[in-house]
């Protein structure tokens, strides 16, 4: 298969841990600078998806390809190298540290003399500066001092996004980015995202909020049992549509036999 | 979707919520209640035994009995402060400074080295011991609870051997060796160079900690490890790093106190793992990592070293003290936990 605009796409995904099956030959693709959702009910393998396209997991079989080139990722510096950021749904951020030491986690700008560089002293000042300079792109305020259990969830997010945004990547993968927030919180992530999109950044969004994702997406893949369930464009699908995507309907809208029990409850509106 | 919505709310918020927690943080400044609780206890020398106060050869003399006490609890207390900031500690430091000193001793006596080769090989055990004790935490996965009660137990036995059960002497006609084991008397308080060892460990590994990008690592690793780790930092190397710092400068104790008291027992160092682990938490340092400073174990270890002297200076026993320190500890950390909920 070959999707001429894709910057990443999956062929026959499939990852096992032992006999269970996370995900199963999923061809999974993205374009170039859209938002593509990725719904499913718990245990849908959303998760395991994304976790194969930011180097946790290293896929069972089938092949991962940015740009059309074929890739294998060791761990997350694998992905981070071919332009793939992920922001984790746990945020991944030292809490007692403040926010501009969280921007620069594990890439802290040292001054650039020589005895800045021969011991590696952090440039406070810079490293200060620059944290701001990457939260006025997230266009959420925050004072880089603080520290980041002092902050709100939103707040945490864009310390999370501005981090991911130094690499400066190409795709951004937010895992469940506003399940943790108050509306509030929730609507200025949105914004955020579309903010990015206009950047020209290609980004996966989990989430299993129907009605967010048919707002803020271009297009959703929805996972059912481990498979792709189908791929709708946001503007011309329904809600009906994609929650029956998601209770296990095949593309011709046949439902297959599965437990339906609790479905919609996680389809969360 | 409304892009256009900037909720200044959320901003005057945020703004406020910062400048308080500014001004708390200053009023919270663990490293000011911790000299205000020292000066108590020290006080409280002056108000159970005031003639002692009153007289400077008394009190000088208790000055100089609280640096010497104070000095190896603040060199292997940097350590652990590295150690628990880092998320793990280190029991085994009691039984490493023993069996430090006593090397010493044997490499200057039995094997008739000089004192900077003696120093070296000296120096290169407490590295290779942390080296030992960070890679089992990390790269096998045994929690350092166990691995370094287990190392404990082996350099204590080791610490016996090299005494046969008694002590050992260094020689003492070695000029070098008053660098490390000499004082010098201000206004009759006796000041071991130890205290200036002490001070020049203090202000590198104080300046390392806060200034570089390994300390920055350090502070991150014991906050969060996996999300240390998913941030490109490697933790098990920052781990075993904070280990081998620790078996240095517990190397370096030993070294300093067996010069300067110019023998040393095999027991020697028995409880201080408890006692510098209590320095550590009472200076400031999170019992979950992730926070805490040098300057603050500094004057934890004040804490630790004046309430023995407190207690002999009043006649109290050996066996109480030893007790009423166990009470101190549970208590410090107790008081730690609820200050920090």
């Amino acid at each position: 298969m070959s999707e001429d605009d894709s910057i990443l796409r999956t062929v026959g995904l499939t990852k096992h841990f032992g006999n269970i099956v996370a995900v199963e030959d999923v061809d999974f693709s993205l374009r170039e600078g859209e938002v593509m959702a990725v719904v499913g009910d718990n245990g849908a393998g959303k998760s395991t998806l994304i976790k194969t396209l930011c180097g946790v997991h290293e896929p069972t079989s089938g092949e991962i390809y940015v740009r059309d080139e074929a890739v294998e990722f060791e761990d997350y510096s694998d992905a981070r190298e071919k332009g793939i950021e992920t922001v984790y749904q746990d945020l991944a951020l030292a809490e007692q540290q403040t926010v501009a030491a969280n921007v620069f986690l594990g890439h802290e700008p040292v001054r650039p003399d020589f005895l800045g560089r021969f011991l590696g002293i952090v440039d406070k000042a810079a490293m200060r500066d620059r944290a701001r300079e990457s939260l006025d792109r997230v266009q959420i305020p925050v004072d880089p001092d603080a520290k980041v259990r002092d902050l709100s969830g939103g707040q945490q997010q864009a310390v999370a996004v501005a981090r991911a945004l130094q690499s400066d990547p190409d795709i951004l993968i937010l895992d469940e980015p506003t399940s943790a927030l108050s509306i509030e919180g929730a609507r200025n992530v949105l914004r955020v995202i579309d903010d990015l999109r206009e950047q020209g950044l290609s980004i996966i969004l989990i989430s299993h909020n129907i009605r967010q994702v048919l707002t803020i997406a271009d297009r959703i893949s929805v996972l059912a049992q481990g498979r792709l369930t189908g791929v709708r464009d946001a503007d011309s699908a329904t809600r009906d549509e994609i929650i029956s995507l998601m209770m296990g309907a095949d593309e011709e809208g046949d439902v297959e036999e599965f437990d339906l029990s609790g479905a919609e409850e996680g389809a969360t509106v | 979707m409304s892009t256009e919505m900037q909720d200044d709310e959320a901003t005057e918020a945020a703004v406020s919520r910062g400048a308080e927690s500014r001004l708390r943080r200053l009023l919270q400044r663990r490293q000011i209640g911790v000299f205000i609780g020292f000066l108590l206890l020290f006080g409280l020398i002056g108000v159970t035994r005031p003639e002692l106060f009153f007289s400077w050869d008394d009190f000088s003399g208790i000055l100089s009995q609280l640096l010497r006490q104070a000095a190896p609890y603040v060199i292997i207390g940097i350590g652990m402060t590295y150690l628990m900031i880092g998320g793990e500690f280190d029991l085994s430091v009691g039984s490493m400074y023993a069996v430090a000193g006593l090397t010493f001793a044997m490499l200057l006596t039995d094997f008739q080295l000089t004192v900077p080769a003696a120093l070296a090989v000296v120096l290169l055990l407490g590295a290779v011991v942390g080296l030992t004790n960070g890679v089992i935490v990390t790269k096998v996965g045994i929690p350092s609870l166990i691995t370094t009660i287990g190392m404990m137990s082996i350099l204590r036995g080791f610490a016996y051997w090299l005494t046969t059960g008694g002590s050992r002497q260094l020689p003492d006609d070695l000029g070098l060796l008053e660098l490390f084991g000499g004082s010098i008397t201000v206004a009759k308080v006796e000041i071991a160079y130890m205290v200036f060892w002490m001070l020049a460990l203090i202000v590198v590994f104080g300046l390392v900690l806060q200034k570089t990008r390994f300390g920055h690592h350090v502070y991150a690793t014991g906050d969060d490890e996996s999300a240390a780790d998913r941030s490109g930092i490697d933790t098990d190397r920052v781990k075993i790093a904070n280990f081998v710092i620790t078996g240095v400068v517990t190397a370096v104790a030993g070294v300093l106190a067996i010069s300067y008291f110019s023998s040393m027992f095999g027991s020697a160092g028995r409880g201080f793992e408890l006692l510098i682990i209590a320095a550590v938490v009472i200076g400031g340092t999170n019992l979950f990592g992730g926070e805490g400073s040098i300057s603050g174990m500094f004057l934890g270890s004040l804490v630790i070293a004046v309430i023995p002297v407190l207690l002999v200076l009043n006649g109290v026993s050996v066996a109480f003290q030893e007790t009423l320190t166990g009470a101190v500890i549970i208590g410090a950390v107790m008081v730690d936990i609820f200050l920090r909920d």
